[in-house]
């Protein structure tokens, strides 16, 4: 790959980062009422998408994120209040900054005239510039007259506050910055350039750059990717230390950077260096505090190489007073194993290892087989081998599945946008509020959240939450609140959407229902029983389809989607109180708990979560319709019996129904349904492989697994087998049918 | 004098077939056009300069001509006025 692609995939990577926190730094920054630190996360992110956006050309997003940047920095200095009504506006910008990341991911162009009204916004809030700009000049002309006479003693102050921060001197805010910078050659290979720098450097005011190339070699000598060259910027002393740290934000530890206060002569590092050689070696570190390294905590990385009186005066250090040189060169080690703490790993990478750990599981299960059918599985050292292999091939492929959990937070994070777009196009107030965002999932099971959640947000917002009117009507506050939460129960997750609204209307639901042919008008149906209507296909209660949580979709795709993934969807509803749906979810799409069984001759897998039961079935509890088709009568109702070893053309002859055993199962197109198959061999978590990547979609199959013996056993998909059965039917059977079912 | 047309982007990723050229066309004099740069990144201040030195130990001229006001301005503001022509337009400091 073009190493300045590969760079490129970096910088979106973190700037995903970013945007991800920046929603939550946000609310943190106006939860503790404009808190600096608060405030300065959020700026950062923003200043580090543009950094990074200025290295790589990116105009719009350079432009937009300069803008959110300077009324952050407004707010910062307390020209700004952290009010919230600036929180959210801030809250919109971060949206559309990530649009435009994204449309910039793609090569296209975001939403020029959304960016356009935003920047409006954003200047808006901003004090007046005019005055600002009087400001400056009133500093700059004031700037440097005293600057020549209260120079001398300045210097003694700034080696007597040693560590602290020089800006927060006032008598020394009115010298000159004299700031030297010289990159690293990782600071070019990692797509940054020392000149997008000294740019923003430049911006903060007037300056003067002057070039070092005394390091440079020879044209035959030079490494095109070297870095050869420092520069010294002198800036005028009415820029703040910060600001200064700002601009080498992006490139900390890839830069050697100090920064000072001028001297009178103006030459500010020749001047220091000057100093450092008059102090006795134990006072250098009374000199050091004033060279300000970039980042945290690691002082100054490594000697200035370019600096021709550093290098001399910090080696005599070192040896003479190893107590007082130890910070500098301890300090890189103590960020460094911060740094790695993590890596990015290419997730093809990751889903060939949790291939290959299934194959694994599955060469362990075949191996234990194999032992314990011949002789020697009575030699107890084998049998105790093979336990430990069974043991840590289960914690392997935990540990594994666990590199690819990731906390629900990744959704939870969109949905404040989902729900901020949803409350401004219903005009209600809303807000969401997460729980357990940290709760951890398979990356498979993630990647498909997000789509359901989105629905059913919409739909509290839409739906359940009543018009600010009503609810002031009630005596509730007028924000309404929907709470998104994320919890572990009995190895599944749970996600509930819970809002505080009026609850389902019953009575609505049910004459909706009613008028609709989904049940009969004297049919006595308990409270959750009218609950579950909603998601049945074909409801809609909204009076008109609303374009937030209408957009053609019902309650009954998002419960369909759901249980593809093996998940449930329940409804509980309280009159004027809320209602809360709770969706619930295998951890993983990696492994599934099945029920093998025998069906012509043939084992599959069906999975446990569809099943509800399983029966012997009585000669008397089974009914013939039509010539090949039957019901079963389960407690008074009547549901299809279908033979799984005919529906997948295993045989032609049904097995007779008394001597199979019926699987009941739940299907949610098709309702209830029985499965017939010749008998169970036992339950057990299987490894799911797909049929698709491998070969090809099946009917009635849904993957793929291998048995302990080696043989292939197929997932049965439930949906579909039942689907297959009923679509065979003559109308007449199909009318027999649905008369026997209803 | 032979003649090399810089790129229109002085990047990161020009640095090593712009210091390549270089040293090929070494040992004569050389006219660098520079009237279609748009865009400097400072490995490639880095290769100008050493080819400027290269070329000076070398007695040969080595003349940037035709500056485009990016190029000119980029210069200036990292302090490398050297390989600005003088009297060439372009931005300020």
């Amino acid at each position: 790959m073009d190493p300045l692609e590969s760079v490129k995939i970096t910088f979106f990577q973190e700037c995903d980062e970013h945007l991800a926190t920046l929603e939550g730094d946000l609310l943190a920054m106006e939860e503790s009422a404009g808190d600096r630190e608060a405030i300065d996360a959020v700026f950062r992110a923003v200043h580090s998408i543009k950094g990074g956006a200025g290295a790589f050309g990116l105009e719009a997003l350079v432009s937009f994120a300069h803008v959110f940047e300077t009324a952050l920095d407004h707010m910062r200095e307390g020209r700004l209040a952290v009010t919230h009504e600036a929180v959210q506006i801030m809250l919109r910008a971060n949206d559309i900054l990530a649009d435009h990341v994204e449309a910039a991911k793609s090569g296209a162009d975001a939403d020029a005239a959304a960016a356009a009204a935003m920047m409006a916004e954003l200047n808006a809030l901003s004090p007046g510039e005019g005055g600002e700009a009087g400001g400056d000049d009133a500093l700059d002309a004031g700037g440097t007259a005293p600057d020549e006479l209260g120079f001398v003693p300045l210097k003694m102050d700034i080696a007597d506050i040693g560590g602290d921060d020089t800006a927060s001197d006032p008598a020394a805010d009115d010298a000159d910055w004299v700031v030297t910078f010289a990159p690293h050659a990782r600071l070019y290979a990692t797509a940054n350039d020392a000149l997008i720098l000294l740019r923003e450097l430049t911006r903060l005011g007037e300056s003067d750059v002057s070039l070092d190339a005394s390091a440079l070699p020879g044209l035959d000598e030079i490494d095109p990717e070297g870095a050869y060259l420092s520069w010294t910027v002198r800036l005028l002393a009415s820029c703040t230390e910060d600001d200064i740290r700002e601009v080498f934000d992006f490139v900390d530890g890839d830069c050697t950077l100090t920064l000072e206060r001028a001297t009178g002569d103006g030459q500010g590092a020749g001047g220091s260096g000057d100093a450092a050689d008059e102090l006795p070696p134990a006072d250098e570190l009374g000199f050091r505090p004033v060279q300000i390294a970039i980042g945290e905590d690691d002082a100054i990385t490594s000697p200035v190489a370019e600096s021709d009186a550093t290098p001399a005066s910090a080696e005599p250090a070192a040896s003479a007073a190893p107590q007082a040189a130890s910070p500098p060169p301890t300090a890189k080690p103590a960020a460094s194993p911060a740094a790695s703490a993590t890596i990015r790993v290419d997730l093809d990478r990751v889903d060939k290892l949790i291939d290959l750990v299934g194959e694994l599981v599955i060469n362990q299960a075949m191996l234990a087989q194999r032992v314990s059918e011949t002789v020697i599985a009575n030699d107890s050292n084998v049998s105790m081998g093979l336990d430990e292999l069974e043991q840590l091939t289960r914690e392997i492929q935990d540990s594994v599945m666990a590199i690819r959990a990731q906390p629900v937070r990744i959704v939870f994070q969109r949905m404040s946008r989902v729900a901020r777009e949803c409350a401004s196009a219903t005009g209600k107030q809303v807000r969401l509020v997460t729980e357990g965002e940290g709760t951890e999932v398979d990356k498979t099971v993630i990647e498909r959240l997000s789509e359901p959640i989105t629905h059913m947000l919409r739909n509290a917002v839409d739906h359940g939450l009543e018009s600010p009117e009503r609810r002031a009507e009630v005596g509730k506050p007028a924000e309404g609140v929907v709470r998104l939460s994320a919890r572990h129960q009995s190895g599944r997750i749970v996600i509930d959407v819970a809002d505080d609204g009026g609850g389902i209307n019953r009575e609505r639901v049910f004459n909706s229902a009613v008028e609709k042919g989904l049940v009969s008008a004297d049919a006595t149906l308990t409270d959750d029983e009218i609950d579950n209507l909603i998601m049945m296909p074909g409801f809609s209660t909204a009076q008109e389809v609303s374009n937030i949580s209408g957009r053609g979709v019902g309650m009954d795709v998002v419960k369909r989607s759901i249980q593809e993934l093996g998940g449930r969807l329940s409804i509980s509803s309280e009159p004027g109180v809320g209602t809360t749906f709770s969706l619930s979810l295998p951890l993983t799409l990696a492994v599934l708990d099945g029920m093998v069984v025998s069906a012509g001759g043939q084992t599959l897998v069906a999975p446990l979560t569809s099943i509800v039961e399983t029966l012997q079935p009585k000669a008397d509890a089974v009914r013939r319709i039509g010539p090949n088709r039957t019901v079963l009568a389960v407690r008074g109702a009547h549901v299809p019996l279908v033979d799984v070893g005919v529906a997948m053309g295993w045989r032609t002859e049904p097995l007779p129904a008394t001597e199979g055993v019926a699987i009941l199962v739940d299907s949610e197109v098709h309702g209830e349904a029985a499965l017939l198959v010749d008998g169970i061999q036992g339950q057990r978590q299987v490894v799911i492989k797909s049929l698709e990547a491998n070969y090809q979609h099946v009917d009635c199959i849904a993957a793929a697994t291998i048995l302990g013996d080696g043989r292939v056993a197929l997932i049965i998909d439930v949906e579909s087998t039942i689907g297959s059965n009923l679509r065979g039917a003559t109308p007449a059977e199909a009318k027999e049918l649905l008369a026997a079912a209803g | 004098m032979a003649a090399l047309k810089l790129p229109e982007s002085l990047d990161i990723a020009a640095a090593a077939s712009l210091t390549e050229t270089f040293r090929k066309r070494r040992g004569r004099g050389l006219s660098v056009d520079a009237s279609q740069v748009s865009r400097v990144g400072a490995l490639c201040v880095q290769v100008l300069l050493a080819a400027r030195a290269a070329w000076e130990s070398d007695g040969k001229s080595l003349k940037i001509m035709q500056p485009s006001d990016a190029y000119c301005e980029a210069m200036r503001m990292c302090g490398a006025d050297v390989l600005v022509p003088s009297g060439a337009s372009g931005g300020k400091i």
